[in-house]
């Protein structure tokens, strides 16, 4: 029996779509999926001498030991995000003579299998051997990791039964988010210390020896907390995805619909953010990418280095835009037929693109202004970002969207989902990103930096002034290309 | 009868297969036109060719004299439904309605007003369920799109397929409003059908494609069932 689990789970995997990408997408993504775990095999490697740090108060295992709960709680948040239940995998073997426990174990072992109960291996494994060891001896040192290691496995237990009890809500990301940051809060000022809590117990368990029973006993219990979960509820209604409400939230928006054609664009595309999975983890992603101001301007950096900030200013404002807008079009791929055929005429149908791409943008510059508290310049740097992304970026993917032929399945999810993103998607987001940046350069070698500045800002006002004509444009070439996109968005 | 929808010379390939390969054919103002054939003998691929959703290797399509390539008139006046293509999963049908009725320039109460007269058809399980249009069952998502195009009040209506999926009884209905909608609105209809009983039923005018080619192309009287059947039959020996 456990063979056919076996034999299923390794053609799923051999037979996987992923494999059916073109092949430079493969390449790509393999090259990337190497270059991680070579950072963190070599972050493994090198953690005793990261650690060793002349002026670093303890050494580097207490160190590790007390990280160590924030290390369980990052991941448990990626975890949330990334990982998927494999529940519906087993859904065609319901009908079929097998005991519905051994379909259970199956479940909990599968999950096993996800890509993060591997991280210790890579990050901590290293260090075991190679610091661990040789400091307190080989039996102590395998201890250790087994700790660390089942704690993992704790981890990922819980999540599964996290994840098929509640619904992914951005509430309860929020709540966990909000749980972590004041678990770091109380530990900066010494109310209650998860990190002490964490150094006791990782560096007790190398003198005691028995406290490994105490993450073995938690992997145990959310085993068989599993194990019985899984067992109530193998039924074809439990399998699938919970229904979500999210009629409350675009509700709000129902009076876009007396804004004509237009409004009712909008109102539809909001429904599309907020009803598909794919198209969600945008809007998770989007204050991500508006809060990346606060890892780099508190530094106190260089104030005269406007390079950075342009940078930051352009994904700050552009954190809705950037990500979302480079798939303007494939987001409907699969109703594309039905776009083509109604009584909507193509410019109306990109003016309506535009705005959506623009109206989060002046959101979050407005979300951004507070930013002012790290100085006058980063307002000034940002305004000059956020015309450029609304004028030019804007309206240039406008024009990169009919390079985007792929169809896109929204229900499944962003991570790890690479349908629709081709090699040109990749490509696309670096000029968005970079080109403001050039131009920057370009001028600040020119002129000085205030002037480049300005004729950045002239750059964004004179687009949002001709936007009009450059609507035109794109639909005009829009319209040259629209047999290729919609072809190759009926390809499933 | 002057015509409605003119095809010239009108060729597809995909792969350099021939598709689709049709040197006239002309549908008239009123006419109802039914497009028999096996699979692949390129029905969806001619419809496609109409609604300007593929392009022709050569040959145009001309609606009212025209080119549905060259401008977008055309959308104005037709209504379609051919496959999930046309539904946007993640609304309500009720949403689903509201925008393709906005776009039409249709009010509110007009919409309200026909789905009510749909009541029959849609035989309670689309109207007021809250259920996202992918949660519908395949026939109830037909129903939704065909009933989407016929609301806009369209002078030509083209659907692929409609009788598929449905169940007995709507299938009744759907001829019953088709029929109507001919005999009322004066509505060009053309309709693709694996069912031979249906389409005699409804149209007045068959078309056979095979393999792109148009082989044979009736009135409708007592026999054409008879000579469809004798024609689709398979040939034993």
């Amino acid at each position: 029996m456990t063979n056919i689990f076996a034999f299923l789970q390794q053609k799923r995997m051999f037979r996987s779509t992923m494999w059916q990408r073109n092949l430079a997408v493969n390449i790509f993504l393999g090259v990337f999926l190497v270059l991680l775990f070579l950072e963190l095999l070599g972050l493994g490697f090198f953690l005793d001498e990261i650690l060793k740090k002349p002026g670093a108060k303890y050494p580097p295992d207490v160190i590790v030991a007390q990280g160590l709960a924030y290390y369980y709680m990052v991941i448990f948040v990626m975890r949330f995000f990334i990982q998927e239940l494999p529940t519906l995998e087993v859904a065609p073997l319901l009908h079929l003579p097998i005991k519905k426990s051994k379909i259970s174990l199956f479940l909990n072992f599968r999950s096993l299998l996800s890509f993060f109960n591997f991280i210790p291996f890579f990050l901590f494994l290293p260090f075991t051997i190679k610091f661990m060891g040789p400091k307190f001896g080989a039996g102590q040192a395998i201890i250790w990791f087994a700790a660390i290691f089942f704690f993992e496995i704790t981890s990922n237990f819980l999540l599964i039964w996290f994840k098929r009890n509640y619904t992914v809500k951005p509430g309860i990301i929020g709540i966990l988010i909000i749980i972590m940051g004041s678990l770091s809060l109380l530990d900066k000022y010494h109310v209650f210390s998860i990190s002490s809590v964490s150094e006791t117990y990782f560096e007790g368990i190398l003198n005691h020896t028995v406290w490994i029973v105490l993450p073995i006993l938690t992997t145990l219990i959310f085993f068989f907390v599993n194990y019985r979960l899984n067992l109530n509820h193998l039924y074809l209604e439990d399998l699938g995805k919970k229904k979500k409400q999210n009629e409350r939230i675009t509700s709000q928006f129902q009076r876009l619909e007396s804004f004509g054609i237009t409004g009712s664009l909008i109102l539809n595309e909001i429904r599309l953010l907020f009803r598909n999975k794919r198209s969600k983890s945008i809007i998770f992603l989007t204050p991500f990418l508006a809060l990346y101001g606060l890892l780099f301007y508190p530094k106190g950096m260089n104030p005269l280095n406007s390079f950075t900030f342009a940078l930051v200013g352009i994904l700050v404002t552009g954190a809705f835009m950037i990500p979302y807008g480079q798939y303007i079009l494939a987001w409907e791929s699969r109703q594309f037929d039905f776009i083509l055929s109604s009584n909507i005429s193509t410019s109306e149908y990109f003016r309506a693109k535009f705005y959506i791409m623009v109206i989060p943008t002046v959101a979050l510059y407005l979300v951004s202004i507070p930013y002012v508290f790290f100085g006058w310049k980063i307002l000034w740097v940002n305004t000059v970002m956020f015309f450029y992304n609304v004028g030019i970026n804007a309206l240039l993917l406008l024009f990169t969207a009919s390079f985007n032929r792929k169809r896109m399945e929204l229900e499944k999810g962003q991570m790890m989902n690479y349908q629709g993103v081709g090699v040109n998607n990749i490509l696309n987001a670096f000029p968005l990103i970079f080109l403001p940046w050039i131009f920057l350069i370009i001028f600040k070698a020119l002129f000085n930096e205030v002037t480049a500045l300005w004729l950045i800002l002239i750059m964004g006002l004179l687009g949002i002034l001709f936007h009009n004509y450059f609507i035109r444009l794109a639909v005009k070439f829009f319209q040259k290309n629209r047999y290729k996109i919609a072809d190759g968005f009926r390809q499933s | 009868m002057e015509p409605v929808i003119e095809a010239k010379e009108l060729k597809k390939s995909y792969n350099k297969r021939v598709v689709l390969n049709i040197p006239e054919i002309n549908i008239s103002k009123g006419e109802s036109f039914g497009l028999v054939g096996n699979n692949g003998a390129g029905k969806t691929t001619f419809f496609r060719l109409i609604l300007d959703l593929i392009k022709a290797d050569s040959g145009m399509v001309l609606s009212k004299e025209k080119s549905v390539a060259e401008n977008e008139d055309w959308k104005h006046y037709t209504g379609s439904y051919l496959d999930e293509g046309f539904l946007i999963d993640y609304l309500t049908p009720e949403e689903y309605f509201n925008l393709v009725g906005t776009i039409n320039g249709l009010a509110k109460g007009d919409i309200e007003q026909f789905l009510n007269d749909l009541k029959e058809f849609f035989n309670n399980e689309i109207i007021g369920k809250k259920k996202y249009i992918r949660e519908l069952s395949k026939g109830n998502q037909k129903k939704v799109g065909i009933a989407a195009a016929i609301m806009i009040k369209p002078e030509i209506l083209i659907l692929d397929e409609p009788f598929s999926n449905l169940d007995p009884s709507s299938q009744f209905l759907l001829k019953k409003i088709i029929k109507e909608l001919k005999e009322k609105e004066k509505i060009t209809v053309l309709i693709s059908s694996h069912d031979l009983n249906h389409v005699t039923e409804v149209c007045e005018r068959i078309v056979v494609l095979h393999e792109g080619n148009i082989v044979h192309d009736l009135q409708t009287n007592e026999n054409t069932l008879k000579e469809l059947e004798a024609y689709f039959a398979v040939k034993g020996d």
